[in-house]
């Protein structure tokens, strides 16, 4: 298992630089020249020699190819670099806005996770009846609603109408409440699906009906054996999620007003503020590969049986 | 199956764990602080407003990420731009200008203070010029500043600036939000360099950052010990809310006293509050004029007829109305008449005439061939492009308008909408045919704008370079900024203003306008002046 761990691990190398390749060729196929965007966002009107050497500056008068190669060469040291627009380091930048990150995130993640699973596997067990009409519609609603619209109209209705929760900014646990559930509404719609198809499958599988011969309590052989091996793609399916949540947060954050990085990283994009990007590029990227790698870990564990596997094929 | 006793129960159990989880999560410490330090600044007399983005470094000497208007309550100018332009001593009593115009001499008020508690005087506002100059390139978009010569303190209150040569719009760029004003002492770092960072924010203004937090909120507090009129409210909240639509919702619930700004929510949205009755609105007086440039240097729009032509060839006033909602005015001349030496510029104004327009191209020689709806002249279609920046709706709308109302007299207009930066670069570099403009407004107008229409590599110059008068043009916008004499220069101002708009190629759309919302127990809101101060001064709160 410590190999395989360090296989993974290995192969984040790879596709790190693949994520640093990709975001750097994009943002210079942009027309936008980041010293403009800067002055633009000053209000100034620059002349051209303040122009280039804002360029000089950033670093921006010399070949692409040094430019990604200085650029992969901090990285290497963990280092991002200074922040066009603040002049602070962007690492400094990102971890300071983190914990607001990492809170909605994993509010929304355990929101998603407690509501989809009871409704999910009630869906399942209880195919066509009532349970199961309400997650086909939490479904088709949660995956077609953008979410900037949900947080919208939970704005309206929770907080304008009904009083409930604060329209915005942090503080308290009911700040929380709105933008996590908006966040979290996308995977209810999939978790609950997901769940409700292996379950569903699973039913059909022999070992439930060896189980029921052997005369085991209906509770026990769903509660312990079908949930526990039909969970296991849902495991597969938030692991693969995190990464989308912390991406997704980006404009949850914004309609929230919640003082994170993905709102920090929209201010990036519109100035051209390169060394931001990047680094959040980067970050987001290591978060999925991680999340994934640590999922795999925790299926091991529920379900012995993919390792063993792994060792009965060598 | 499940049986029911049992269902039940642990449908009861998730929801109870969801609870818990959400009051967990929600529940630090330093949340719990948070909440009480609001309730108890709620109750005091407070206004809060929404602001898009984060106040920023409180460094009077620098740009990004820094906000104008935060910039503007802490720290306070040696001048001070009043309404229809007017210049008024503020941490200068008074000031004399030498007969060649190169020497200033400003008496400063002797009763200033810092809120360090030291006192303001001619050596720490020689200390704030010298720490500008030491960043002069970074600056020199303004004016006065790359013609400084020599800083000097003359007595304890009296300050000397020296220039290199005559610049008369000096007083006026003295009265800008950043560069020129002033930190306190304690508020310079060792080396003296304010362009790294400041110590602390250390102003004299009426303000005073109590309480920030990046992304989220700022608090400022009246400074009790202000020279000037003290602000009838105690305390200003900002809060950093980035998008438009929960700035309104958020208004609505009763989170916000007031949203101010340019652009800063939609005009339908605008619209929806102000019907509703339950709130305040106003608009501003004119800030800038939303102009329409066409490039001289295309082929199409080389000849006056043509320009004229497409000037009479829509309708301003229902377009405007239309797009904007009376969120902005009909524009008749190129700058708005409450800037310094704008009121009284004699242009021929141009109304909405359809045929006079047909008949202006036709006598340029662009005719409609029988069976086309597409005017040529030898044989050749006339096509132009407009430029828009896609990310302001109210732009794109009018292009589209345009698209129609040209198509009509034979016309094709296509639009085009790019980024911002995009928009500047391709102006600068003249590869466009028409493009909106807006100028800066106050304080800067309306010498920036002649400036930059005169400057190498700004777009104007190039743009109008099929003008007959451009020589004298130049050389009029060159002499206007070294004059003493006012008169002369009242005289110059009209001629340039007057003969860039007959000219056609900078066509007036509209003013643009600030906009206000706030509630009703709010009273004494007046729009500043200078179009990049906050509005705080006299706001009040009714018990």
């Amino acid at each position: 298992m410590g190999i395989y761990v360090l296989k993974r691990i290995i192969t984040i190398v790879p596709v790190f630089l693949l994520a640093s390749l990709l975001t750097f060729g994009m943002i210079n196929l942009s027309p936008v020249d980041p010293a403009e965007a800067y002055f633009a966002a000053a209000h100034i009107q620059a002349t051209d020699e303040m122009l280039e050497q804002k360029r000089h500056e950033f670093g921006l008068d010399q070949p692409l190819l040094i430019q990604y190669v200085n650029a992969l060469i901090k990285i290497g040291q963990l280092d991002f670099g200074i922040s066009y627009v603040t002049n602070k380091p962007v690492w400094e930048e990102i971890y300071s806005r983190m914990p607001a990150t990492i809170q909605l995130t994993i509010g929304s993640l355990l929101i998603a996770v407690l509501v989809s699973v009871p409704i999910g596997f009630l869906a399942g067990i209880k195919k066509n009846s009532g349970i199961d009409h309400f997650s086909r519609f939490l479904s088709f609603i949660g995956a077609s609603i953008p979410s900037f619209w949900l947080g919208y109209l939970f704005m309206f209705f929770f907080s304008v109408k009904l009083d409930l929760f604060p329209v915005e900014g942090t503080g308290t646990w009911k700040h929380l409440v709105l933008p996590s559930v908006t966040l979290a509404f996308p995977l209810i719609a999939l978790y609950t699906r997901l769940l409700r198809a292996s379950i569903l499958e699973n039913l059909q599988e022999p070992y439930v009906l060896f189980a029921r011969t052997r005369g085991l309590r209906e509770k026990i052989i769903m509660g312990k054996h079908v949930l526990r091996i039909a969970i296991s793609p849902l495991i597969t399916g938030i692991g693969m999620n995190v990464g989308n949540l912390l991406t997704g947060a980006i404009i949850v954050e914004a309609v929230f007003s919640w003082p994170g990085f993905g709102r920090y990283f929209i201010d990036a994009i519109f100035n051209r503020d390169i060394p931001v990007i990047q680094g959040y590029v980067l970050l987001a990227a290591g978060v999925f590969l991680i999340s994934n790698l640590i999922v795999d870990l925790i299926q091991m564990y529920i379900d012995p049986r993919i390792s063993r596997k792994g060792r009965q094929y060598k | 199956m499940i049986n029911p006793k049992n269902k039940k129960r642990f449908i009861l159990m998730s929801v109870m764990v969801l609870i818990l989880t959400i009051a967990l999560l929600g529940c630090s410490s330093e949340s719990a602080e948070n909440e009480k330090s609001e309730s108890a600044s709620e109750s005091d007399n407070m206004i809060t407003f929404a602001w898009p983005r984060d106040i920023g470094e409180m460094n009077p000497h620098i740009y990004n990420p820094s906000q104008l208007f935060a910039q503007s309550m802490v720290y306070e100018s040696l001048v001070s731009y009043q309404d229809g332009g007017e210049l008024k001593p503020h941490l200068a009593e008074s000031w004399e200008i030498s007969e060649d115009g190169k020497e200033y001499l400003f008496h400063l008020r002797q009763d200033v203070k810092f809120t360090d508690g030291s006192s303001f005087n001619a050596e720490i506002v020689k200390k704030n010029f010298d720490a500008i100059l030491t960043n002069v390139d970074v600056h020199s978009w303004l004016g006065f500043i790359s013609k400084i010569a020599k800083t000097e303190v003359i007595d304890e209150y009296t300050f000397k600036l020296t220039l290199t040569e005559a610049y008369y719009p000096t007083i006026q760029e003295l009265a800008v939000v950043r560069p020129v004003r002033f930190l306190g002492e304690a508020g310079f770092p060792q080396d003296g360099d304010t362009s790294k960072g400041v110590e602390k924010p250390v102003g004299t203004g009426p303000w005073v950052l109590e309480e920030y937090k990046v992304d989220e909120f700022a608090v400022f507090k009246r400074n009790e010990e202000y020279w000037g009129e003290l602000p009838s409210v105690e305390r200003i909240k900002v809060k950093v809310i980035p998008d438009a639509e929960t700035r309104v919702l958020a208004f609505e619930k009763g989170e916000l006293d007031l949203i101010y700004g340019e652009g800063v929510i939609s005009i339908d949205s605008f619209k929806q509050l102000e019907a509703t009755d339950s709130y305040e609105t106003s608009i501003s007086e004119p800030v800038a004029t939303r102009q329409l440039v066409m490039n001289t240097n295309k082929e199409q729009l080389s000849d006056l007829r043509v320009r004229q032509a497409l000037h009479y060839g829509f309708n301003k006033q229902a377009m405007v109305e239309g797009v904007t909602s009376g969120m902005e005015e009909k524009a008749d001349y190129i700058l708005p008449t409450n800037l310094p030496y704008t009121s009284n510029v004699e242009v021929t104004t141009i109304d909405y005439n359809i045929e006079k327009a047909k008949q202006l191209l036709d006598e340029a020689g662009w005719k409609l061939p029988k069976g086309k709806n597409i005017r040529e002249k030898d044989g050749k279609p006339f096509e132009v492009e407009l430029m828009y920046n896609s990310a302001e709706s109210i732009q794109k709308t009018m292009a589209e308008t345009l698209q129609s109302e040209w198509a009509g007299l034979g016309v094709k207009l296509n639009i085009v909408g790019v980024e911002l930066t995009t928009q500047v670069e391709r102006f600068k570099a003249n590869e466009f045919d028409v493009n909106f403009f807006s100028n800066y407004g106050a304080p800067y107008d309306p010498h920036t704008f002649v400036n930059i229409v005169a400057t190498e590599g700004f777009g104007f110059k190039e743009a109008i370079s099929a003008y007959p008068n451009k020589e004298e043009l130049l050389n009029q916008i060159a002499k206007v900024k070294q004059t003493t004499n006012e008169t002369e220069r009242q005289e110059l101002y009209t001629e340039i203003l007057g003969s860039l708009q007959e000219q056609g190629a900078i066509v007036p759309i509209s003013y643009i306008k600030k906009i206000a919302v706030y509630q009703k127990n709010i009273s004494n809101f007046i729009f500043p002046a200078n179009r990049d101060e906050h509005p705080f001064t006299g706001i009040s709160i009714n018990e």
